[in-house]
C-alpha cells in the first residue's frame, strides 16, 4: 500500500514538473524571448489557458504527502524550511503575476509583474532543484527526524551544479513547449533559443556528474543500483536527443524528450535513496525510511480508494483543458493573462 | 520551545489565515452569484445577464488570484511551522486535507482556467457547465477544510496510539456536529459576503447613474437578485451561528464562558477540566473572545436590519416608488461592504483564539505543535517574509478590485480582448474572436 501511495505522489509530482515546468520555463526565458509585444503575447497565449490547471499539481502532491506521509511531510517542510519559503513565495508571486500583468494599462505595472514572474520562476526552479539535490545527498538528520541544515551542507558544488542544470532544463521545457504551440516568427525564435539551451543543459549535466564524483556520498547514491545508473544515462541521452530534435525542427519530439528528462530527475531523487526517503549523515537509525514516514496502514487503505477513483477524474478534467486549447497561437491570439 | 518562536509562528498563521478568509469568503460568495447570473443568461438569452456575468466574473477572478496565493501559503504552513501538529494529528486531518486538494483545489482551478479562457471558444452550454463545476468544487473545499478544522475544535473519531492520534472512524469525523454547524455557518457567511458586495457595488453605481441611463439595467438586476438572496443567507448565518454557540457551550465550556466574558467561571472550568486555571483563551486579558463575539454579532445585526428592511420594502414596491427611500438606501448600502469581512475575521478570531491554549482541543497545546528545530530568528524571518507578501498582495488586489468595480462591465477584460469590449458583438458559440490583444499605446515604447 505504501508503494502504491508513493506511485500516486509520484504521479502528481510528475504532473507538476512536466506540466508546470512549461510555465516555469516560459517565466525563465521571458527576458530573452519576450522582448517584443508579439513575442510576449504569443508566449502568454501559449501557456495562459494551462496556467491555473498546472500549478495545482503541486498542491495536490503536497496534499497526498500530508495524507499518505504525514510524518515525512513535517520533517521535510520544517527541515528544508528556507527553500519551501522561497518556493511558496515564488508560487504566490507567479500566480498573481499572471493574473495582474494585464489588469492595468500602465507600462510600469506590466513590466513589474513580468519581472516578478521571472523572479518567481527562478525561485521555484531553484528551490526544487536544491531540495531534490539535498534529498540525493546525506543530510544531518537527528534522531527525532529533525534536519539541521547549515550553509556548508547546502552550498556543496554538487548542489550548485544541480541548481544551474535545473534552471536550464526548466527553461528548455518551457521553450520547447512554446515551440509546439506557437506559429509564426515567435516560433522561429523559440526553436533557435532551444538549440542554445540544449548544449547548456548537457554542460550542466557534465558539471553535475563531475561535482558528484568528488563527493563519496553522492557517488554511493549514484551507483547504488543498475536502475539509478540507467536513469542517469537516460538523463544524458534525453538531453542530447532533445537537442537533436530541435536541430531537426521537431519541437514536439524535443518537448516530449525534455519532459522525459524532468520525469527522470524526479525518479532519480526517488530511487537514489530507495528504500529510504532521506539518509542521515550518520546513517543507521536516523535514516527516514518509507514505512517510518507513512501514515498508519488503516489510513492508507481508507484513502486509497477515493484517491484511486479521483485520479482519473482529475486527469479527465485536465485532458479536457488540453484538448480545448490544442490550437496554435501567435502574437495576436486573445489571452486573458 | 522558545515562547518567541511560538508567538511568531502564531502571528504568521493569523496573518495568512485572515487574508485567506477575506478572499475566500468573497470568492465563494461571488462565484455563486456568477453561477446564477450566467444560468439566467443562458436560459433567457438576455444580454443584460451576459454583462452582469462578465462584470461580476471579472471581480471574482481578480479576487481569486490572491485567494489561491494565500491558500498555497496556508497549505504549506502546516508543514513549515506546525510540524508538531502534523506529527500528532496528521493521520486524522491528513485525510480531509488530501481530499480537499484533489476534489476542491485541483478541480476548481482546472475548471476556472477553462472558464476564463473558454469565453468565445467553447459553446455557451459548455461554458455554463464550467462555471457550475468551478463553483461546486469551490464549495467542496469548505466541506473538507471545515471537517479538518472541526476535528481540531472537537476531536472525535480518533484513537491515540503511541502519542499520536489515528483516525479510528471516518464516519465519526463526518458526523461531528461542530463540523456541520460550523461548515454551514461559514458557508452562509461567505454567501452573505458575496451578497453584500453585489448589493454595495450595485448601489454605488445606481446612485450615480441617471434614471434614463441604459447602464442602470444590469446593476438593477444584480441588486434585486442580491436583495432576495442576501437576507436568506444572512438569516441562516445568524441562525447557525446561534446553534453553533449552544454547541460550543457544551463541547468547549471554557470557550463558551469566555465568550460571555465570565472569565472567573472559565478559569474555574479550566482548573476542573485540565487542572490548570491558566488554560483559558488569551489576548486582552482574556476579554478578546468576548469582544470578537460582540463585533461579529453586531456586524451581523446591522447587515440584517438594513438589508431585510430594504428587502421588505420592495414587496409592495415602496422601495422603488419612493425616491427618498431609494436615495437613502443607495447611500447606506455601499457602506455595508466591509461588514461581512469584519464579521468573518472576528468570527474566526472567536473560533480559533477561543480554543487556545489548545491547537487540538484538550489533546495538544499550540506551543507543543510548533516544528521542532525552529528558532525564533527563523520564525521571525518567515513571519516578516510571509506577512509582507500577503499584505502587499492583498492591498494590490483590493486596489484592482476597487478600480474594476467602479469602472463597470464596459471595462471588464474577462470575456473580451484586452480593453476591447465585445459586448456590442454577437456572442455566438464556437466563434473565435479576431480582435487584437488590445495593447495600449504605451506598449510601443516597451520594445
Amino acid at each position: 500500500m505504501q508503494t502504491a501511495w508513493l506511485v500516486i505522489v509520484g504521479i502528481f509530482f510528475t504532473g507538476y514538473l512536466v506540466l508546470e515546468g512549461r510555465s516555469i520555463g516560459i517565466g525563465l526565458v521571458l527576458p530573452f524571448l519576450g522582448r517584443t509585444k508579439e513575442d510576449r503575447g504569443a508566449l502568454f497565449a501559449a501557456i495562459g489557458p494551462f496556467f491555473l490547471a498546472n500549478e495545482v499539481w503541486i498542491i495536490t502532491a503536497l496534499g497526498m504527502i500530508v495524507g499518505g506521509f504525514p510524518l515525512f511531510e513535517g520533517t521535510l517542510l520544517a527541515g528544508f524550511m528556507p527553500f519551501f519559503v522561497t518556493f511558496v513565495v515564488g508560487m504566490a508571486l507567479r500566480g498573481v503575476g499572471f493574473q495582474f500583468r494585464r489588469r492595468r494599462e500602465s507600462l510600469f505595472w506590466r513590466r513589474f509583474w513580468e519581472t516578478m514572474i521571472t523572479v518567481a520562476s527562478v525561485l521555484l526552479a531553484g528551490s526544487m532543484a536544491i531540495v531534490g539535490s539535498l534529498l540525493f545527498q546525506a543530510l544531518p538528520v537527528s534522531g527525532e527526524g529533525v534536519i539541521h541544515l547549515s550553509a556548508s551542507t547546502v552550498l556543496t558544488p554538487f548542489t550548485i551544479a544541480c541548481v544551474l542544470t535545473g534552471l536550464v532544463v526548466f527553461a528548455l521545457q518551457g521553450t520547447n513547449f512554446a515551440s509546439t504551440r506557437i506559429v509564426g516568427p515567435t516560433a522561429t525564435k523559440t526553436i533557435a533559443f532551444a538549440k542554445k539551451l540544449g548544449p547548456a543543459a548537457l554542460l550542466g549535466l557534465i558539471a553535475t556528474f563531475l561535482t558528484g564524483i568528488f563527493s563519496s556520498d553522492v557517488r554511493a547514491a549514484a551507483s547504488q543500483s543498475a536502475l539509478v545508473i540507467g536513469l542517469e544515462v537516460v538523463a544524458v541521452v534525453g538531453i542530447v536527443l532533445a537537442d537533436l530534435a530541435n536541430w531537426r525542427d521537431a519541437p514536439r519530439a524535443a518537448f516530449a524528450l525534455s519532459s522525459v528528462v524532468l520525469l527522470d530527475a524526479l525518479l532519480l531523487v526517488g530511487f537514489g535513496r530507495y528504500p529510504n526517503l532521506m539518509v542521515a549523515t550518520g546513517g543507521g537509525s536516523a535514516n527516514v525510511t518509507i514505512s517510518e514516514g507513512a501514515a498508519e496502514p488503516g489510513i492508507l487503505s481508507t484513502l486509497f480508494w477515493p484517491v484511486a477513483i479521483l485520479v482519473p477524474v482529475l486527469l479527465g478534467a485536465q485532458y479536457l483543458a488540453w484538448r480545448l486549447y490544442r490550437t496554435r497561437v501567435d502574437g495576436t491570439t486573445p489571452s486573458y493573462f | 520551545m522558545s515562547p518567541d518562536t511560538v508567538l511568531f509562528s502564531r502571528f504568521q498563521f493569523a496573518t495568512t489565515v485572515v487574508a485567506h478568509w477575506l478572499f475566500v469568503a468573497l470568492t465563494l460568495g461571488l462565484v455563486t452569484y456568477v453561477v446564477i447570473l450566467q444560468t439566467m443568461w443562458y436560459r433567457t438569452g438576455n444580454p443584460v445577464y451576459g454583462k452582469a456575468t462578465r462584470f461580476w466574473g471579472q471581480l471574482y477572478v481578480i479576487n481569486y488570484a490572491v485567494g489561491i496565493a494565500t491558500g498555497i501559503v496556508m497549505e504549506f504552513q502546516f508543514g513549515l511551522n506546525w510540524a508538531g501538529l502534523t506529527h500528532f494529528v496528521g493521520n486524522v486531518i491528513g485525510t480531509p486535507m488530501a481530499l480537499e486538494t484533489m476534489i476542491a483545489f485541483f478541480l476548481e482551478s482546472t475548471f476556472l482556467g477553462m472558464w476564463i479562457f473558454g469565453w468565445n471558444i467553447v459553446s455557451r452550454r459548455v461554458h455554463l457547465y464550467l462555471i457550475w463545476a468551478t463553483a461546486i468544487s469551490a464549495w467542496f473545499s469548505v466541506f473538507w477544510v471545515l471537517m479538518a478544522n472541526s476535528f481540531l475544535q472537537n476531536p472525535v473519531g480518533h484513537v491515540v496510539e503511541n502519542g499520536r492520534a489515528v483516525l479510528g472512524n471516518f464516519w465519526e469525523l463526518l458526523g461531528n456536529w461542530n463540523f456541520w454547524l460550523g461548515g454551514f455557518h461559514a458557508s452562509m457567511a461567505a454567501l452573505s459576503t458575496g451578497g453584500v458586495f453585489v448589493l454595495g457595488v450595485s448601489a454605488w453605481h445606481l446612485r450615480r447613474l441617471a434614471k434614463d441611463d441604459e447602464r442602470r439595467e444590469m446593476y438593477l438586476r444584480s441588486f434585486k437578485l442580491a436583495l432576495y438572496v442576501a437576507p436568506v443567507s444572512l438569516f441562516w448565518t445568524a441562525f447557525m451561528g446561534g446553534r453553533l454557540f449552544d454547541l460550543i457551550k457544551k463541547e468547549q465550556p471554557v470557550k463558551g464562558q469566555a465568550a460571555n466574558d465570565h472569565l472567573d467561571i472559565a478559569s474555574r472550568l479550566a482548573q476542573e477540566q485540565w487542572g490548570n486555571a491558566g488554560y483559558v483563551p488569551p489576548v486582552a486579558g482574556g476579554h478578546f473572545i468576548y469582544i470578537s463575539d460582540e463585533i461579529m454579532t453586531w456586524c451581523g445585526i446591522i447587515m440584517l436590519s438594513v438589508i431585510v428592511t430594504a428587502a421588505l420594502m420592495t414587496i409592495k414596491g415602496w422601495f422603488w416608488r419612493t425616491p427618498v427611500v431609494e436615495k437613502i438606501a443607495m447611500r447606506i448600502i455601499p457602506w455595508l461592504i466591509p461588514l461581512p469581512f469584519i464579521a468573518g475575521v472576528f468570527g474566526w478570531f472567536f473560533r480559533e483564539i477561543g480554543r487556545q491554549p489548545w491547537v487540538v482541543y484538550g489533546l495538544l497545546r499550540t506551543e507543543d505543535a510548533v516544528s521542532p528545530g525552529r528558532t525564533p530568528t527563523g520564525a521571525l524571518i518567515s513571519l516578516v517574509v510571509f506577512a509582507t507578501l500577503v499584505v502587499s498582495l492583498a492591498v494590490t488586489d483590493w486596489l484592482l478590485l476597487n478600480r474594476y468595480a467602479r469602472r463597470g462591465p464596459e471595462f471588464a477584460q474577462l470575456g473580451g480582448d484586452g480593453q476591447q469590449s465585445i459586448l456590442d458583438v454577437d456572442w455566438s458559440p464556437n466563434r473565435r474572436s479576431d480582435e487584437g490583444e488590445g495593447e495600449t499605446v504605451l506598449e510601443g515604447s516597451y520594445q
